[in-house]
């Protein structure tokens, strides 16, 4: 501070020391954040359909943005790095969850509804409905359990030992025209 | 007091009775055929329940919760936690039906697959699970959000890995489009709109009302299948999917024209399954005949056939 004074005199060295502290504490606030847009969100560590989950957040949530990956981004919370899905996120915090009117249901042009919340298990709707019916929950219970039983590094292997790539693959179309000189022509 | 009551009741349900067929005809028929479009019912209810309840000096509960169960209608909001809980429900139901499969090793091998085509979806997180179910029948099945089903009858008319990845492909399309959803709306009928009339009086919150009339809908699409318009939509999608994680697309139109000449089952007996194979075939060609894999080794391998 007192090197300061000497290069800038009184007030500018001052409004000197405020700018530094403010600019090292603005580049903290420019961390993106992004608050959990579902009920209940699992923050993952890849960006995979079966990964190991890295920590389980609530709706609103707020999450450091580390980085976008494609649909993914990588997020920070609670001091653990992991993934979550763009469309579970969202750049401000919200309401409830949101629906979609029944009336506005159509073939082929659903509105989309909210992703859904990680599950655990059935829930007391379910249980409620095979009580009355006189059914059995043993069968439902048991889906969530394999479910459960998939690793992630079991998912891997089989990609890999599949050749299958794990992301998606945009359709290369044919080299020649000849594969859609031969399609048959359809009325649509 | 009470008699009179009784035949006042009586009265008003048959004259409900009348406003809510002749409403539902009415608007029965919508240009696309797609089924009973309740948004303008509470137009037509209001005049007509006034004037009966006027006549009738009824009580007014009654012809209000008429009323409030046409425009409670209109704009009913499903949210994502009612859906799972519709899901859920065929999920128990489906596994009452049919014994799910004992073979845990064989269970894992379509979640396997059936999770890496979701892999390549719009939606790969969230709740998806795969099982196999021990019956001959052809079939496969989808409740809302992600509760999906096969059958062994299924996996023995199959060759290879993907064809088994375009039959679960195309259950993933139906809950990634809300096709269970649509069904409940396409269902409502007269005898559903009388329940909701009486249901209102019990519980005006209409808090239950999703649950109660929506999850057995929604299980009875699940299990006796979707529309033609769905199907095809299923099909177009699951084409895309296939393409998407790497999969060779012609499983699908391959596992419906085995089809052709089987007998029973919900695949054998979608209308124009002919106009299904034609329609995949043309996607691929228009899509440039992409190559994927077709895994026959993995798939005999694990799928043992009996």
């Amino acid at each position: 501070m007192s090197r300061l004074n000497k290069l800038l005199p009184g007030r500018a060295s001052q409004l000197a020391a405020l700018f530094a502290v403010g600019g090292a504490l603005g580049a903290t606030a420019m961390l993106a954040v992004k608050y959990v847009a579902v009920d209940k969100l699992d923050v993952v560590d890849r960006k995979r359909t079966v990964a190991r989950v890295v920590a389980t957040v609530d709706r609103n949530a707020p999450l450091t943005v580390v980085a976008t990956e494609g649909d993914w981004i990588k997020v920070e919370v609670n001091g653990k790095q992991g993934y979550v899905f763009g469309q579970t996120v969202s750049d401000q915090p919200g309401g409830k969850s949101q629906g979609v009117a029944l009336s506005k249901v159509k073939s082929g042009k659903v509105q989309e509804l909210e992703q859904a919340a990680a599950v655990r298990g059935l829930g007391a709707g379910a249980k409620q409905y095979a009580s009355a019916g006189g059914l059995s929950t043993t069968g439902a219970e048991e889906m969530f359990r394999r479910r459960d039983g998939i690793t992630a590094a079991e998912f891997e292997s089989f990609l890999a030992a599949g050749g299958l790539p794990g992301g998606r693959v945009a359709a290369e179309p044919a080299t020649t025209n000849d594969a859609l000189a031969a399609a048959p022509k359809q009325a649509e | 007091m009470k008699t009179k009551r009784k035949s006042i009741w009586g009265m008003t349900a048959v004259a409900l009775g009348f406003v809510v067929s002749f409403g539902t005809t009415h608007l029965a028929c919508s240009k696309d055929g797609s089924g009973p479009d309740f948004s303008g019912l509470s137009k037509i209810a209001q005049p007509i329940t006034s004037a009966v309840g006027g006549a009738a000096g009824v009580d007014s509960r009654i012809t209000d919760s008429a009323l409030a169960a046409a425009k409670y209608l209109d704009g009913v909001s499903i949210g994502p936690a009612d859906e799972d809980g519709m899901g859920q429900a065929v999920s128990v139901s489906i596994t009452n039906t049919y014994p799910l499969t004992k073979d845990v090793a064989l269970n894992k091998y379509v979640s396997l697959v059936g999770l890496t085509i979701v892999n390549a979806s719009d939606r790969p997180v969230g709740n998806w699970q795969f099982g196999v179910l021990e019956t001959n029948e052809v079939n496969a099945f989808a409740g809302p959000n992600g509760y999906i089903f096969v059958t062994r009858g299924a996996l023995v008319k199959m060759d290879n890995e993907a064809q088994l990845a375009g039959v679960l492909a195309h259950e993933v399309t139906h809950v990634l489009h809300h096709h269970g959803l649509e069904g409940v709306r396409k269902d409502v009928s007269v005898d559903l709109a009388k329940d909701l009339a009486d249901i209102h009086l019990k519980d005006p919150s209409g808090t239950g009302l999703v649950r109660s009339l929506g999850t057995p809908t929604v299980v009875k699409v699940a299990k006796s299948g979707y529309d033609q318009g769905q199907e095809l939509d299923a099909d177009a999608t699951a084409i895309e999917l296939l393409v998407a994680a790497g999969y060779d697309p012609n499983g699908l139109p391959q596992f419906l024209a085995k089809l052709e000449s089987a007998g029973g089952g919900a695949f054998s007996t979608h209308p124009g399954k002919s106009d299904r194979i034609a329609k995949a075939r043309s996607q691929i060609a228009r899509l440039g005949n992409p190559k994927g894999k077709t895994l026959a080794d993995r798939y005999q391998k694990n799928v043992k056939l009996k």
